[in-house]
């Protein structure tokens, strides 16, 4: 976890909604190729962490940020930085799977044609190698030109991330507790995806369940009211953690 | 976003063409003059548009005499007394009618309803009355439509308060409901003066445009509206000058009744 | 005397019900007169020749083509107005004291009875830019009257889609416009056209502000420079002036039914997009 293999670097952090400080100076370094699970109880601002990341919180008016945000060298929240290009290469999941309504087809090619990808062969590539990178190409492939709305929560949730890993210049995945509400088969599957695609991407996961981040996170967080309690190899941080609060949230007794 | 203006601009547009147009009128002929003169005789160059207002008048509140009890009552019944699945189906009806071209209103009131007044009551048959009726069917799909939104937006639980006190649906109907949903029926009755007031089409047809002061409902009489339509086609001068302050009257008085409505719905929504 | 309770509320619900039913009945009384004095005169003659020595015989050829074309062009004008209005309310700005002086300016519009609309379409279009009694005068200003009704029906079916729409396509890198175009408009295509729909049929239905802007010539329009004249002021003239009864007659059976249909198709379309919001 040294600095110089860092992706996304963040110092003295803070994001601000109206006058409640949801985010209190944060630093920490997330590092390329490796999956970071976040974990904390209701309100502790992992949330709000993973959307500042993508910029989302622009969308808000009474939200702001401060500190920096370094994505490769850059900060993304410099006045010049092109935010429609920091969300081709940050891509979000969100909790509740939204598929536009919109066909199969269209929903996974939304970002490369916004991209302005044209050519129908390389659209139909995108296609089926996003789709089997999450795992949902063998229920979907007869099927494609159906409404993404007709499908099941979890293969909507699939759906979602097909959709994301389309994104050509994509480089980062943000999940925003994205199994919370799925079946424990389609957990599985996305698990499965995310410890494939760490090979080519940074995943940062977003978690209220801590065994999932035991099974698939490399690399743990602890948030605790808008503060970064711990932070450490996965393994460590759930068998031996240095503060008594994440002890106590690991091993169930609050959150 | 220039196009967002688009409605503003229009409305200061409309404004001022129809304020430029008229307000000097006011001036070169004398505002009392014209508001209460009791001559209109664009060939002797008299413009006294006073027997027009007092028809309007008339006109506009035998039009709500009509239409408002009707329109709240068939509000409260479809809201109250009635299955949902009814109100479902009453309503887009009623609205559907609100469709209806003025024209054809006006029509059946030439061919049905006056000659039955002159029949029945006296009078030519072309006159306030029959203009009253024809305009208070006019405006009930407006009454009923938003007093019905207005009834139904209140709290079921208001209602149930008043029943488990022992009032019967009546009582909780007239202590209750209705004063709950009161600034939206008032803004009803208020649109539907406005619509009324404005109606053109309809109102030459049944008014029966005599330019007289009327003394009953039985008269026939011309509205500002339906002067300004009558004559707009050949006036010029002075006269089309005299047509356009006759405009200005009209649109300064229904401006005056929608900011009524507004702040009348602005109001209800503050309290709810 | 103070009737008990019990017996006023049976009164009341009484009088209540009749009154509605009253209401009901004079409405749909008003369609039926129309339709069994009219219908018999309409046929594919009446629709398709031209009228006659002022209308007294023959059809509506002219007057139909004047009640498509106009709407039409009147809608041509306004939808991207009122569309555009509508965005830049809901996903342009925040609530200010701009957006509520053009909702504010929305409203107003809204309320101006149709004869001060013909009134300026006339000083205004026709006598000021030198249009004369035309279609494009006519159609200028039924755009303006129905302007209010685009604006606030496709606010409406804007604000009603769904935010998390706008956050999926702005996490895949759309601009805002992109999005509007992509996702905002597809989904509240239903309610715009609701809104399209209300629009056309009371232009359809209009008579006080088409009669001093389009003008009542009874001639086939050749260009948007050509007077026209509706359905709705053939028939006004017909009746008021005593042309002919029977024509008159078939003529306002006809207007009844397009403005109803219209008015039909777009609670239909109302009702599919409700229905399909709360599934």
């Amino acid at each position: 976890m040294s600095d110089n293999q860092a992706k996304i670097v963040v110092r003295d952090f803070s994001v601000f909604h109206g006058k409640l400080q949801s985010l209190r100076s944060l630093t920490m370094s997330i590092p390329a190729h490796r999956i970071l699970g976040i974990i904390g109880p209701s309100g502790s601002g992992k949330t709000t962490f993973l959307r500042a990341l993508n910029r989302l919180n622009d969308l808000s008016p009474e939200t702001r940020a401060e500190g920096q945000a370094v994505l490769d060298g850059e900060d993304i929240y410099h006045p010049d930085y092109d935010v429609v290009r920091l969300r081709k290469r940050v891509g979000m999941l969100f909790a509740l799977p939204v598929a536009l309504p919109l066909s199969i087809y269209e929903n996974v090619v939304y970002g490369p044609r916004l991209s302005g990808v044209r050519d129908r062969r390389r659209l139909a590539d995108l296609v089926e190698r996003s789709l089997k990178d999450a795992f949902l190409w063998d229920e979907v492939k007869d099927r494609l030109q159906t409404s993404g709305m007709r499908l099941s929560g979890g293969q909507q949730q699939r759906l979602c991330l097909a959709r994301v890993l389309a994104m050509e210049q994509l480089e980062v995945i943000l999940l925003d507790e994205p199994c919370s509400g799925l079946d424990p088969i389609s957990t599985a599957k996305i698990e499965e995806a995310l410890t494939l695609l760490k090979a080519k991407y940074t995943i940062v996961l977003v978690t209220n369940n801590t065994k999932q981040a035991a099974r698939v996170a490399d690399d743990t967080a602890f948030f605790l009211m808008g503060e970064l309690v711990e932070y450490g190899v996965t393994q460590r941080l759930f068998t031996i953690p240095r503060d008594a609060r994440t002890s106590d949230y690991v091993t169930g007794r609050f959150g | 976003m220039l196009v967002a203006f688009s409605a503003l601009a229009s409305l200061l547009l409309i404004a001022v063409f129809i304020l430029k147009e008229g307000v000097p009128f006011f001036f070169k002929y004398g505002l009392g003059h014209f508001l209460f003169g009791l001559t209109w005789d664009p060939q002797a160059g008299q413009f006294g548009i006073y027997p027009m207002i007092v028809a309007s008048l008339w006109v506009t509140l035998g039009a709500m005499a009509i239409g408002a009890p009707l329109g709240i009552a068939g509000a409260i019944f479809l809201n109250e007394f009635v299955p949902r699945s009814v109100l479902r189906v009453v309503k887009p009806t009623i609205e559907l009618l609100a469709g209806i071209p003025s024209v054809v209103y006006g029509f059946l009131g030439v061919m049905v309803l006056a000659p039955f007044i002159r029949a029945h009551l006296g009078g030519p048959g072309l006159s306030i009355l029959a203009a009253s009726v024809i305009l208070g069917i006019m405006v009930l799909p407006t009454v009923i439509s938003i007093s019905t939104d207005a009834i139904g937006a209140v709290p079921n639980s208001y209602r149930e308060g008043a029943l488990a006190l022992g009032a019967t649906r009546w009582q909780s109907v007239t202590l209750v409901t209705v004063k709950a949903a009161r600034s939206g029926i008032i803004a009803s009755i208020i649109l539907a003066m406005g619509r009324a007031l404005g109606e053109t089409m309809a109102v030459i047809m049944v008014v029966g445009n005599a330019v007289k002061v009327p003394h009953s409902a039985l008269d026939s009489a011309r509205t500002l509206t339906a002067n300004i339509a009558l004559e707009m086609g050949y006036a010029t001068g002075l006269h089309r000058e005299a047509l356009f302050a006759t405009g200005v009257v009209l649109f300064v008085v229904i401006m005056l009744l929608n900011a009524m409505a507004t702040s009348a719905i602005k109001a209800g929504g503050r309290r709810a | 005397m103070r009737v008990p309770p019990k017996y006023a509320q049976v009164l009341a619900v009484a009088l209540l019900g009749a009154a509605t039913l009253l209401t009901l009945v004079v409405l749909v009384f008003i369609i039926v007169f129309v339709l069994t004095k009219g219908l018999p005169t309409v046929n594919a003659a009446f629709l398709f020749t031209v009228p006659r020595d002022m209308g007294r015989s023959g059809g509506i050829l002219p007057t139909l083509i004047g009640t498509v074309l106009l709407p039409l062009l009147a809608l041509v004008i306004a939808l991207p107005l009122g569309v555009g209005t509508a965005v830049y309310l809901t996903e342009y700005t925040r609530e200010s004291r701009v957006t509520r002086m053009l909702s504010f300016g929305a409203d107003c519009l809204a309320g101006i009875p149709s004869i001060i609309f013909g009134l300026f379409g006339f000083i205004f279009f026709v006598v000021m830019l030198h249009m004369g009694w035309c279609l494009l005068a006519g159609g200028l200003t039924l755009a303006i009257m129905i302007l209010p009704t685009i604006i606030r029906t496709s606010e409406e079916a804007i604000r009603a889609v769904p935010n998390a729409y706008r956050e999926v396509s702005f996490s895949l890198g759309a601009t805002r416009w992109e999005t509007v175009l992509k996702v905002v408009l597809p989904n509240a295509l239903p309610g715009i056209v609701t809104g399209i729909m209300l629009g056309i049929a009371r232009c359809i239905g209009e008579t006080a502000a088409v009669i001093f802007t389009a003008g009542s010539s009874l001639r086939m329009p050749t260009s948007v420079f050509d007077s026209v004249r509706t359905m709705s002021v053939h028939f006004y003239i017909l009746a008021r002036e005593g042309i002919s009864s029977e024509n008159a007659y078939g003529t306002a059976a006809v207007l009844v039914i397009s403005v109803l249909a219209v008015n039909l198709v777009a609670y239909g379309l109302m009702h599919r997009f409700i229905s399909r919001r709360t599934r």
